[in-house]
C-alpha cells in the first residue's frame, strides 16, 4: 500500500489524527507525516490542520475498496465485471485500458483513487484529486464494427443517469452528446475510445469522471462550471464504494442492453433528460459556426438542430452552447 | 518541393476522380486542380498566402461524395486509408500539438495517423500498412463522411 494511500486510510473517518499517532501507524517520521499532508494537499484534498490535535478531513470518506464494491453490486452482478480493480494513482484509467488492448478483459473494469493525467476531450485535462470523486473506465469489445457502435457514448449518458437513479439522486440532465449536467454545473464527463476493426471485432474503453464532492478551490480550478453530488444530494454524498457500485452495474446492464438493441431503446431516455431540447443553441466546429433550435437528437444519436428557416439539420460533431438571450 | 514529387502528385490526380488536391509539406503547399479536359493545373504557394482559400477545396471530396468513392478506388499510387465513420478529423492529439504524420513520412503498421471524432467518441487512425505517407487528404478540423479517402501510404 502506498505511503499516500494509507494516509487518506488514517483520515478517512473525519476526526483529528495526531501527527505522532500518524507517524508511528505509518512508520514515519513526523516531518515524513507532514510532507505526505503536503502532497494530499496538493492534488486536492482539502486536510486541515489543528494545532496539537493533528490533522484532520472536513467530512469522513470512504477509500474505495474492489471487494466493497463488488459486494455492493446486485447479486445477479457480481460476477459480471471481467475485472473490477481499484488503483491508488494511474495517469488516467483510460489511458490504462487502452495500453492493456487485447489483454485487457471484456467488461474490465479500472478505478483510481487520484489521476495525475487524467483526460478530457481534445488533450483537456479532467481535475481528479483522491477521497473525493470517481474515475472509472470499463472496456467493452463488440462484434459488429463501429457503425453499430452511433450513439453509444449518449447511451453511456443514459447510463449515467441511470445509476444516478440507482442512488436515489434525481435533477441531473444531459448535454449532448454525454455531458452529465446538474442545474449549470457538469458533474460527470463521458469519453470514448474506440479501437480494433473498423468492420469486425473492436473494442470500446469508456471513461467516466464523476463529481461527488467538489471544494471550493478545486470549483475555481475546473475552467467551467462544475457541479456535485453532494450539492444535488443536499449535503452529504453518497458513499464512494456504493457510488462506484451503482456506475458499474449501470454499465453493465447498459452496455450489454446497447450490444443486444443498439442506441434505440436509450432515445426515450434520452428525450426526457435532454437539457438542450426547444435552447437557443450555437454550433461550432468543422461545419462552421451556426444557430438553431435543440430539436432532440436522432436514431443514430446525432444531435438534431432546427434552423432558422425551419429545416432540421443532424449534427455529428460540433462544440454547442447555450445561447444567452 | 520537388518536381518529382509534383509530377507524382499530378499522376496520382489524374487517375483518380479528385478535382482537386492540395498538399502541404513544410512552409510550401501545392494545390492541384483539374481542369475540365481532365488535365490538370498546378499552383505552388507559400502556406500564409494559401491560407485563407486552403479550408474550400479541401472539402470538395465530401461535398461530392459520389466523386469521391470511385475515386478511392482508383488511387493507385499507394494502400488508401478511409475513413471509418462520420464525424471530424483531427491531426493531432490535441490542438497545438504537432501532427501526427506528415508526408513524406515513413509510418509502421499500427501507428497513428490522426483521430476521427463523432458525438465525442474518439477513434484513433491508424496505418494498417507499414510505408511512406504519399498523401493527406484531410485537414485538421475538417468534416469526413464515412468511407472518404483520407492517407494514401506506399
Amino acid at each position: 500500500m502506498s505511503t499516500a494511500r494509507e494516509l487518506l486510510a488514517a483520515l478517512a473517518g473525519g476526526e483529528p489524527v495526531s501527527g505522532a499517532q500518524l507517524a508511528e501507524r505509518l512508520g514515519l517520521t513526523r516531518a515524513a507525516i507532514w510532507k505526505q499532508v503536503e502532497a494530499l494537499r496538493a492534488r486536492g484534498l482539502p486536510v486541515e490542520s489543528r494545532g496539537v490535535a493533528g490533522y484532520r478531513l472536513p467530512w469522513p470518506v470512504q477509500p474505495l475498496d474492489a471487494a466493497a464494491i463488488r459486494a455492493a453490486l446486485p447479486a445477479a452482478l457480481r460476477r459480471a465485471p471481467g475485472a473490477l480493480e481499484v488503483h491508488w494513482e494511474l495517469d488516467s484509467t483510460s489511458s490504462e485500458l487502452l495500453r492493456r488492448g487485447a489483454a485487457a478483459p471484456d467488461l474490465g473494469f479500472v478505478l483510481a483513487e487520484t489521476q495525475s493525467a487524467g483526460r478530457g476531450r481534445r488533450g483537456r485535462g479532467w481535475l481528479s484529486p483522491p477521497g473525493l470523486n470517481l474515475y472509472l473506465s470499463c472496456l467493452k469489445r463488440f462484434e459488429q464494427g463501429f457503425a453499430a457502435l452511433s450513439g453509444l457514448s449518449l447511451a453511456v449518458g443514459v447510463t449515467v443517469l441511470r445509476a444516478l437513479e440507482r442512488l436515489g439522486i434525481a435533477g441531473a440532465g444531459l448535454k449532448w452528446p454525454n455531458d452529465v449536467l446538474a442545474g449549470e454545473g457538469k458533474l460527470a464527463g463521458v469519453l470514448v475510445e474506440l479501437s480494433g476493426e473498423y468492420q469486425g471485432p473492436c473494442a470500446a474503453v469508456i471513461g467516466i469522471g464523476l463529481n461527488l464532492r467538489l471544494t471550493p478551490a478545486l470549483r475555481a480550478q475546473a475552467g467551467q462550471p462544475a457541479g456535485d453530488l453532494a450539492g444535488l444530494a443536499g449535503g452529504a454524498p453518497p458513499d464512494r464504494n456504493r457510488a462506484a457500485a451503482a456506475l458499474v452495474a449501470a454499465l453493465v446492464e447498459g452496455l450489454r442492453q446497447f450490444e443486444r438493441e443498439g442506441f434505440a431503446p436509450f432515445r426515450d431516455e434520452y428525450r426526457r433528460h435532454d437539457l438542450l431540447h426547444g435552447r437557443p443553441l450555437r454550433l461550432s466546429g468543422a461545419l462552421g459556426e451556426f444557430d438553431g433550435t435543440g430539436a432532440g437528437v436522432d436514431a443514430r444519436g446525432a444531435l438534431q438542430v432546427r434552423l432558422a428557416d425551419g429545416s432540421l439539420r443532424a449534427i455529428d460533431s460540433a462544440d454547442v452552447t447555450v445561447r444567452r438571450a | 518541393m520537388d518536381l518529382r514529387k509534383i509530377k507524382k502528385l499530378i499522376d496520382l490526380l489524374e487517375e483518380s476522380n479528385l478535382a482537386e488536391l492540395e498538399i502541404k509539406e513544410g512552409e510550401e503547399v501545392v494545390r492541384l486542380s483539374r481542369v475540365p479536359k481532365g488535365g490538370v493545373t498546378v499552383a505552388s504557394a507559400p502556406v500564409q498566402a494559401a491560407a485563407a482559400p486552403a479550408a474550400a477545396p479541401a472539402a470538395t471530396p465530401s461535398a461530392a461524395p459520389a466523386e469521391a468513392a470511385p475515386a478511392a478506388d482508383a488511387l493507385p499510387a499507394g494502400h488508401v486509408v478511409k475513413a471509418p465513420m462520420v464525424g471530424t478529423f483531427y491531426a493531432s492529439a490535441s490542438p497545438g500539438a504537432p501532427a501526427f504524420v506528415k508526408v513524406g513520412q515513413q509510418v509502421k503498421q499500427g501507428e497513428t495517423l490522426g483521430i476521427i471524432e463523432a458525438m465525442k467518441m474518439f477513434n484513433q487512425i491508424e496505418a494498417d500498412v507499414a510505408g511512406t505517407v504519399q498523401a493527406i487528404l484531410v485537414e485538421n478540423g475538417q468534416p469526413v463522411e464515412f468511407d472518404q479517402p483520407m492517407f494514401v501510404i506506399a
